[in-house]
């Protein structure tokens, strides 16, 4: 979604000249593989590419009385070294298994910190909810029950639909990025992509409704 | 997939939904829930997209902020390539959505000049086929210079094998057919591809394929070529190693597309230029036989014949390929997946044969010309002499006869009659066959005259399938003779954003010239016409609209250019052209135009109609008069017209044609 991020490189575009080992012109999937097998400078691209939004993304998931006493940047950073190292190790890796993994992982630490900074003394009350400590900024600008039945419905979806969504709705990263992320051909694909999987979302939150 | 559900998620995840009014307001009930979730969805995209304090939307770029780029309104960026970038854009004046291609300024200079890119666009812009992506318009506008085309929705054959893995051989065999008549409508242009690859071919909802990106084609004769190749994993050696182009190129390109689809892996590869280039040399490659050992003799004897190192020894031409893969598709045995993808459940058929009887067929229905339909029908045909209870194939002759009987290729009435056989065997066989109740539907407007009974069928079918242009363009057709102009062009234009290709048939012009609004249909067939300057069928259309809004001259001028390219052929124009005539007082031309019909009748059907419309000129009822009662009998179906349009047809109207048409209930009261 950021203009600014578009660049004149098309996913894996193979024209001629192009060094596939120019490490910008790789593919996600590919730049994992290399941090597997030990290349620190694919690590650098990867973390190029993701850790600025993904360390956003994170600090709207922070309850506000927790900002303070949790380095975000930090927690982020080296959760997202940790799951970048692992999942490239994956037998049959799927392209949506990195941004899914990465999410949950993100998300857990970001959940344990909150609770860890509650328990403190002169935090702020808990209000009887784990999952709900107090709201974080996007829970207050959404509010508690669209909330947990997004989440809810989004966690039901399949890897891949929920690595698509959360590259898109949550990283607001571009089709052509997301092209590049989960090994789509074209940012056109990705769109179509995102829509489907969008849809799913919508429809799992309507059965939830009706349930 | 509903379109409105998909228009709504579309909007959200483009970071339009401030657009959100613009939705189609007949959304139906079962999907308003799915519909209120996406935009609870869009509450959590503001909500991210302001955490992540970025504009929602891909957009456009900012040197193209603002929206208008010559004519056409940007929509947003969909897309960059090594070239340029691909915006979503919309035509003004034609309501139609367009995809932009906007080339990088760096990367023109002296080996591609803004003349080329214009040169190119004008040269594609005159190929019209289904199975090429249909080039519009190509212009140098505020410093930048761009090329526009058809939007496709669909997936490209390598998202296809990314998701599901290489395809069978009997699909591969049907998606080169296709290819192989792309190659041909292009070359027989003068024009190279040059970049053919599972990335530039895309695959429709109802398996039409469509060769794409034509950005880096080239006239043959040019003498220094715009680029030296596409993708060097595609490239022949001669392109590779000495920068040769020719049809045999893309011929090589199309083998190994093929033997990608079948294998997910390339003939030559290399990590680099240099690799694979000295791959070539040494002619380091794997066969297919070797690769996959089971596929058909026959289909692998086709790919490395296209393949073959030396170009002398490929097929000379597509057609030549094409030919070879319809005699291997007819042996060959095998499943095709697309037959499950098209219909799954107890549509689909166990008799291999049969199936590639009916793959065959659908590949000469998505022609979507009039040659291809006999051939389709014989195909399906052959398909249901195999396998009595194959449904698919039921609802291929169904719809054939459709199209064969409204064309009067034969009489319609009987057409019209096993159409509508052929269609309720196909739901006894699968209830649940879309385009089936869409064939019943046109049966019950054309034969029936039961419009009632038509709308209620479209409406099934539409329901059950509501991406089917076969079934939405009859339905426009319904709405249009029924006078309903809005909902008739409501239902066109849907129809042709879900297949731009149906320019071809142009039914949203037909419905705006039926509607009085000659202007705007004009200039659609007029688009047509710059694809296909000697269609007959745009020339008939064109000179009907002329008639209707009461400019005989330029009516007859259309009808002539119909005469000519027809070769005389066409009844319907002959009969027309002679009733102008008639009107203008050139009776002795006229009557030379009826001996010309009475001559065509000994040796085909002509329609009662065609031969009524000379006497209504000549003022002869007695004649005219015999003629429409045989006209009805025949269930003519230009009779279905004539409650809307006969008032604006000088001579149909007069008392006794009236009387007539009134006491068969065509004017709405038996």
């Amino acid at each position: 979604m950021n203009d600014s991020s578009e660049s004149d490189r098309s996913p894996r575009e193979s024209t001629p000249g192009n060094s596939p080992f120019d490490w910008t012109n790789l593919t996600t999937c590919h730049l994992l593989d290399r941090v597997q097998s030990g290349d620190e400078r694919a690590l650098e691209e990867i973390v190029a590419r993701y850790l600025p939004r993904l360390k956003r993304w994170a600090s709207g998931r922070l309850p506000r009385g927790a900002r303070d006493v949790v380095d975000t940047d930090d927690l982020v950073q080296d959760s997202f070294i940790k799951v970048a190292r692992s999942v490239g190790g994956i037998r049959d890796r799927k392209p949506g298994t990195f941004p899914a993994y990465l999410r949950e992982t993100v998300l857990n630490r970001l959940r344990d910190e909150a609770r860890r900074a509650s328990r403190r003394p002169g935090a702020m009350p808990l209000d009887g909810t784990e999952l709900h400590p107090c709201p974080s900024p996007l829970e207050e600008t959404i509010g508690h029950e669209l909330s947990d039945r997004y989440e809810s419905a989004f966690l039901s979806l399949s890897d891949d639909d929920r690595a698509i969504l959360f590259l898109r709705i949550e990283m607001g990263m571009s089709f052509t990025e997301i092209a590049d992320a989960l090994d789509r051909p074209s940012a056109d694909a990705a769109r179509m992509a995102v829509n489907r999987a969008g849809i799913r979302l919508a429809r799992e939150m309507s059965d939830a409704r009706q349930r | 997939m509903e379109p409105a559900v998909w228009a709504a998620a579309d909007l959200i995840f483009t970071g339009r939904e401030a657009e959100w009014d613009r939705m189609p307001m007949a959304i139906p009930l079962d999907q308003r829930p799915v519909i209120q979730e996406l935009r609870s969805i869009a509450v959590v995209v503001a909500a991210h997209a302001e955490n992540q304090e970025i504009p929602l939307g891909l957009g456009p770029k900012p040197e193209l902020a603002g929206g208008v780029w010559g004519p056409l309104e940007i929509i947003e960026l969909i897309g960059t390539g090594a070239f340029g970038d691909v915006y979503r854009a919309r035509e003004q004046r034609l309501d139609r959505q367009v995809a932009l291609k906007i080339y990088h300024p760096h990367r023109l200079g002296p080996s591609l000049m803004t003349s080329d890119v214009i040169e190119e666009g004008r040269l594609l812009a005159k190929v019209r086929h289904p199975n090429v992506v249909a080039v519009h318009g190509a212009e140098h506008c505020d410093g930048r210079v761009g090329i526009w085309m058809d939007c496709i929705e669909g997936e490209t054959l390598e998202d296809r094998v990314n998701e599901h893995g290489p395809f069978n051989a009997m699909d591969a065999m049907t998606i080169g057919l296709d290819l192989c008549r792309a190659l041909t409508a292009l070359h027989e242009a003068g024009i190279l591809h040059r970049d053919i690859k599972a990335r530039n071919v895309m695959r429709e909802a109802d398996g039409r394929v469509i060769l794409m990106d034509l950005g880096i084609s080239c006239e043959m004769e040019r003498e220094t070529p715009v680029r030296q190749y596409g993708t060097p994993l595609y490239a022949a050696p001669e392109v590779l190693l000495a920068g040769e182009s020719s049809r045999q190129g893309d011929i090589y390109s199309l083998g190994v597309l093929l033997y990608y689809l079948v294998s997910g892996r390339y003939p030559i590869s290399g990590a680099t230029l240099a690799d694979i280039r000295s791959a070539h040399a040494a002619w380091r490659g794997d066969s297919l036989s070797s690769v996959c050992p089971d596929l058909p003799e026959d289909f692998v004897g086709i790919v490395e014949k296209a393949l073959a190192v030396s170009r002398f020894e490929r097929f000379t031409t597509a057609a030549e390929m094409e030919q070879n893969l319809i005699a291997s598709l007819k042996r060959c045995g095998g499943r095709s997946h697309f037959v499950h993808a098209d219909r799954p459940g107890q549509s689909q058929t166990d008799d291999q044969q049969a199936q590639n009887h009916y793959l065959l067929g659908r590949s000469f229905w998505r022609q979507r010309a009039k040659g291809g339909l006999p051939k389709a029908l014989e195909c399906f045909q052959e398909a249901v002499a195999r396998d009595p209870d194959f449904a698919l194939a039921y609802l291929g002759i169904s719809q054939c006869l459709t199209l064969i009987s409204y064309w009067q290729f034969m009489r319609p009435r009987d057409g019209f009659a096993a159409a509508r056989a052929a269609a309720e065997r196909a739901l006894a066989l699968d209830p649940g066959l879309g385009e089936a109740h869409g064939s019943l539907g046109c049966v019950h407007m054309c034969l029936d005259w039961d419009p009632v009974a038509a709308e209620r069928e479209f409406e099934r079918a539409i329901q059950l399938d509501s991406q089917s242009v076969f079934s939405g363009t009859w339905y426009a057709l319904l709405l249009s003779s029924a006078g309903r102009h809005g909902d008739a062009l409501s239902m066109a234009r849907s129809r042709r954003e879900l297949n731009p290709a149906s320019l071809v048939i142009a039914i949203d012009a037909i419905v705006l010239s039926h509607a009085g609004r000659l202007e705007e249909a004009l200039e659609i067939f007029q688009l047509g016409l710059k694809g296909d300057p000697e269609s007959v069928a745009h020339h008939n259309h064109m000179g009907l609209a002329y008639l209707l809004a009461g400019d005989s001259a330029r009516a007859e001028s259309c009808l002539r250019n119909a005469f000519k390219f027809s070769g005389g052929q066409e009844a319907w124009t002959v009969g027309m052209l002679a009733m102008l005539l008639a009107q203008s007082d050139r009776g002795d031309e006229a009557r030379q135009l009826i001996a010309h019909l009475d001559e065509l009748g000994t040796r085909r059907y002509v329609s009662a109609f065609s031969r009524m419309v000379p006497w209504i000129g000549l003022g002869r009822d007695d004649k005219g008069v015999a003629l429409l009662e045989e006209a009805i009998d025949e269930r003519d179906p230009y009779l279905i017209w004539m409650k809307s349009i006969g008032d604006r047809l000088p001579g149909i109207m007069a008392p006794g044609y009236v009387d007539c048409m009134r006491s068969a209930g065509i004017l709405g009261h038996r």
